[in-house]
Order: structure tokens, then C-alpha cells, then sequence
């Protein structure tokens, strides 16, 4: 192999490996591996590998079903039992596999049914939702008790490019929690709704559970900053009552969040995730971000540098 | 079932890891890789009389589970392969030829894994468990997908030189 093919070589077949590889990676993968017998050996050794491990981690049902077909396809057969008994090598011969055949074929269906059943999440990947502005690079915040689809709405923010030596965890700008005034005055909150549209079939028809995600920051520890991601489900427009939002603990039809206390490192975005498994029923989510500021020095319900970026929202059949 | 039926049944059973890594290494799609190694189960299931007890199981296996990838990419398109048919024959004939090292990785596998950092332990478990993939790692750890995908490969490739170095050692 020719040395200056092997970063090339290395990054094709981890991509491959991992399942992200294009066409055009395809046919440089394709170029690289012709007639190149070091390449070659590279490339089988690192794919056996990662099946070996696939199935030492995700390939144990196949396993145990194929063990108990030796179990369950044998006894079942009670010509085999008499002609074992008589001697003869019946499973030996082409009538008793053809016989057996139609039996096998069963099992090995549903344990590949079981399987794929089982690895459903690896096959059928997380499909991202589409959330208004999620990287808080354009439109505008509403300043608005309710929640609202396309856009962020909710407590004073503002849309930044920097603040205090803190910069965006991605793109050009980021959200700054400016001022709470629609909550409790230690919370300041943003929320959106997600109309999920042809998406509820999906979670009708099978186990679906939802992932927000988003990165915080903010400029000191000593404030004691704490930032939260909520999840809330809904059968019905929760901006169609005024009455919903304000009672969504009572209203939703589930929700769950997931904390984290700032650390005191402003270079780092700090990762909040939030899961959720849905009801069958849910049409719509809420998400909500929200920074906490416990600094009982506090004089008024101003944030002095809280910020959120890159919110991403992902359903995942179970 | 007699002796020779329990043995040859032992033997499917405990290859199938094995058989499932030389499918997808000549054809790395999971779904597809999957199916052939039921089509391939079965064909064995009816070839037994055909397998000499004490010879390799495993050659013999994976020479019929070529069979049919090559079945399979008679059915598709080109523009749906991953390898075109030059480099499928020099790959699966290379493959059929250490097919033996197969099982040897898979029987020291578990012992390198064992000798793994905790973290990379870790990883690994999250990246091949049931519904794992590089993209939610790369999510959680807040890294990009290329740079987690990067490190898995540095992980696989450590463990390669762990089952080979068991497989020189079992040779001498």
C-alpha cells in the first residue's frame, strides 16, 4: 500500500465501518483497494473485527436461536425419534433436511426478525425534527407566555454573537437569557412546540421516544447557574387553550427533564439531554430550555450570562 | 439426532459469529449481510452430508456463504455495491484462503477486550450494542462524528493486534 493512501485508507474504512460512507467515498474506497493486497488484508482484518464485534455486542439473539434450533427443530420431529431409535441416521439424509427444512426456515425468519427487532434503533436511525431557529442564528425570540410553533418564545433573550469572552458553540450567534418575567424569578425560560405532523403515525404504531438536546454555558460558577432541558407531550395544540401552558404539569400527557449544574469552565458547552418515551396519542412537543440563577445576592430577575445553543430534537424507534 | 448430527449442528451454532464476519467483509451492508447468513445457514442445514467431519467448518462455510453474496449481487444493481466485481473475487478469494483466522479472533476476542481501558471498553460497548451509533455518541460526548468514528477505528485496530498476537502465540 502506498503510505500516502493510508490516511486516506484508514478514514474510508472507518466511515464504512461506522456507516456514513458516500458514493464518490465508495468509488475512492473501490480505487484504493484495487490490486493492492496490503490495502486488502488492511481492510479485511478491520472489517471481521468490527462484525465480530457487532455480534459479541448486538448479535446474541441469532445466536441463541439458532443454539435452540438444535433444541427445539429435533424433538419436534417425531419420525426422527423412532428412526433414531431404529438406528438409522435419519437427520443425515436429504429427506429428513427436506422435511426439517420448512421448520428451519421459520426460525431463522424470526430470528432475523428478532434480531432487526431487537438492533431496531441501529437499522432504523434517529430522525431529527424540525425545530425553528435551533441554533438561534436567525428570525427573531417572542417575548410571550405560551409557547408557539416555528419560533423560540418565553422569557427577555437575546440572540448574540458573543458575551464575556463567550462565543457560540456553533454557528455565528447563540441565545443569552436576558431577564425572567413570565416564571419564577430564578428561572428563565424559552420553549417551542413541535407539531409532529405525519411523525404521529409513527409513534402510534410503534414504541417512540423522543431526545432533546441542547449545549449551555455561562460566564462565572459563583452565580450557582443551573440549566434544564424539558420534553412535554400533548395530544391536542397546547397554544390552542391559553389555560394548557400554564397547567402543563396537569396537562400534558407526559414530560421529563434533565438538569445540569454549570461548571466554571466558559471555554466548554456544557450537553443537555433529555429522553422521553411517548404515549401513543402525542401529536405535539413542547421543549423547553431553561437557565436557573440561585444567587440569593441577586437584586432583580436579570441573568448576568446564561447562554444556549444548538438545540437538536430526535425521535428514535425503540 | 446421532453423534455426527450433534457435532455438525455444534458447529453451525458456534460459527455463526465467524460466518457473519467473513459475509460482511465481502459485503458491508448489516441488512443484507444478515439475510445471506440465514440463506447460508440453511444451504449448510441441507450440504451436511456433504461436510467431512474434521475438516475446517468454517472454510467450508464460508466458501458457501459466498455462493451467495455472489447470488445477491447478481440481483442488484451495481450503483447499490459497495465493491465492483473485480475487487469482490480478489477480496472473497483472499478471505476464503484465512478464513481459519477468523475463528481464532473471535476466540481471543473477548480476552482483548478484557485488556482494554475502561473508557475505550466503554465505547466500544455503546458503539456496537442494540441501537448504537457514531452519530449519538459523537451527540453525547459533544464531538464530531469523524473525530468518535476515529477513535473507534484506533480502538478496533488495538484489537486486532490483541487477537493476532494470540493467534501467533497459539501457533508456536
Amino acid at each position: 500500500m502506498k503510505n500516502s493512501n493510508s490516511g486516506s485508507l484508514r478514514n474510508l474504512i472507518a466511515r464504512l465501518s461506522d456507516g456514513t460512507l458516500s458514493p464518490e467515498e465508495e468509488d475512492q474506497l473501490n480505487q484504493l483497494l484495487q490490486a493492492d493486497p496490503i490495502a486488502q488484508q488492511q481492510y479485511l482484518d478491520h472489517m471481521l473485527i468490527d462484525a465480530l464485534l457487532e455480534r459479541e455486542f448486538g448479535g446474541a439473539l441469532p445466536h441463541a436461536a439458532i443454539n435452540g434450533m438444535a433444541q427445539i427443530t429435533v424433538p419436534l420431529g417425531s419420525p426422527i425419534a423412532s428412526l433414531k431409535a431404529s438406528g438409522l441416521r435419519f437427520l443425515r439424509t436429504r429427506a429428513a433436511r427436506w422435511a426439517l427444512t420448512p421448520v428451519l426456515a421459520i426460525i431463522l425468519v424470526a430470528a432475523g426478525w428478532l434480531w432487526r427487532e431487537w438492533n431496531g434503533a441501529e437499522i432504523e436511525q434517529p430522525q431529527r425534527l424540525k425545530l425553528a431557529n435551533s441554533g438561534f442564528e436567525e428570525g427573531q425570540l417572542i417575548f410571550k407566555r405560551r409557547p408557539s410553533t416555528a419560533a423560540w418564545a418565553g422569557d427577555i433573550a437575546e440572540m448574540i454573537e458573543h458575551f464575556s469572552g463567550v462565543t457560540p458553540h456553533e454557528g455565528s450567534q447563540m441565545v443569552r437569557f436576558v431577564e425572567s418575567v413570565v416564571g419564577a424569578e430564578d428561572a428563565c425560560e424559552l420553549y417551542q412546540i413541535v407539531e409532529l405532523g405525519d411523525m404521529a403515525e409513527i409513534i402510534a404504531s410503534r414504541p417512540t421516544s423522543v431526545e432533546a438536546s441542547a449545549f449551555f454555558n455561562a460566564i462565572e460558577a459563583e452565580d450557582h447557574s443551573a440549566f434544564d432541558v424539558t420534553v412535554f407531550a400533548f395530544s391536542a395544540d397546547p397554544a390552542a387553550h391559553p389555560d394548557v401552558w400554564p397547567t402543563r404539569r396537569e396537562r400534558a400527557l407526559t414530560f421529563s427533564g434533565s438538569q445540569v449544574r454549570a461548571d466554571s469552565d466558559t471555554k466548554s458547552w456544557q450537553q443537555v439531554v433529555a429522553r422521553l418515551n411517548l404515549p401513543a396519542d402525542t401529536r405535539y412537543l413542547v421543549v423547553r430550555l431553561s437557565v436557573f440563577c440561585n444567587d440569593s445576592e441577586r437584586s432583580n430577575s436579570r441573568f448576568p450570562g446564561q447562554f444556549a445553543d444548538n438545540v437538536t430534537l430526535n425521535l428514535v424507534s425503540l | 439426532m446421532d453423534r455426527e448430527g450433534d457435532e455438525f449442528v455444534r458447529l453451525l451454532t458456534a460459527s455463526q459469529s465467524s460466518l457473519y464476519a467473513c459475509i460482511l467483509a465481502m459485503l458491508p451492508d448489516r441488512v443484507a449481510a444478515q439475510d445471506i447468513l440465514q440463506e447460508t445457514n440453511l444451504t449448510l442445514w441441507h450440504k451436511a452430508e456433504d461436510f467431512d467431519l474434521g475438516t475446517s467448518f468454517i472454510a467450508w462455510a464460508s466458501r458457501i456463504a459466498r455462493y451467495h453474496v455472489l447470488n445477491y449481487r447478481r440481483k442488484r444493481n451495481r450503483d447499490r455495491l459497495v465493491f465492483d466485481g473485480r475487487l469482490f473475487n480478489e477480496l472473497s478469494e483472499r478471505l476464503t484462503e484465512r478464513s481459519e483466522d477468523v475463528d481464532h479472533f473471535k476466540e481471543s476476542l473477548r480476552e482483548c477486550l478484557k485488556r482494554l481501558p475502561a473508557e475505550q471498553r466503554d465505547l466500544v460497548a455503546r458503539r456496537y450494542a442494540a441501537g448504537g451509533s457514531v452519530k449519538r455518541i459523537a451527540q453525547s460526548r459533544g464531538q464530531t462524528v469523524g473525530a468518535v468514528s476515529q477513535i473507534l477505528y484506533r480502538i478496533r485496530e488495538s484489537l486486532l493486534n490483541c487477537v493476532s498476537q494470540y493467534a501467533q502465540e497459539g501457533q508456536q
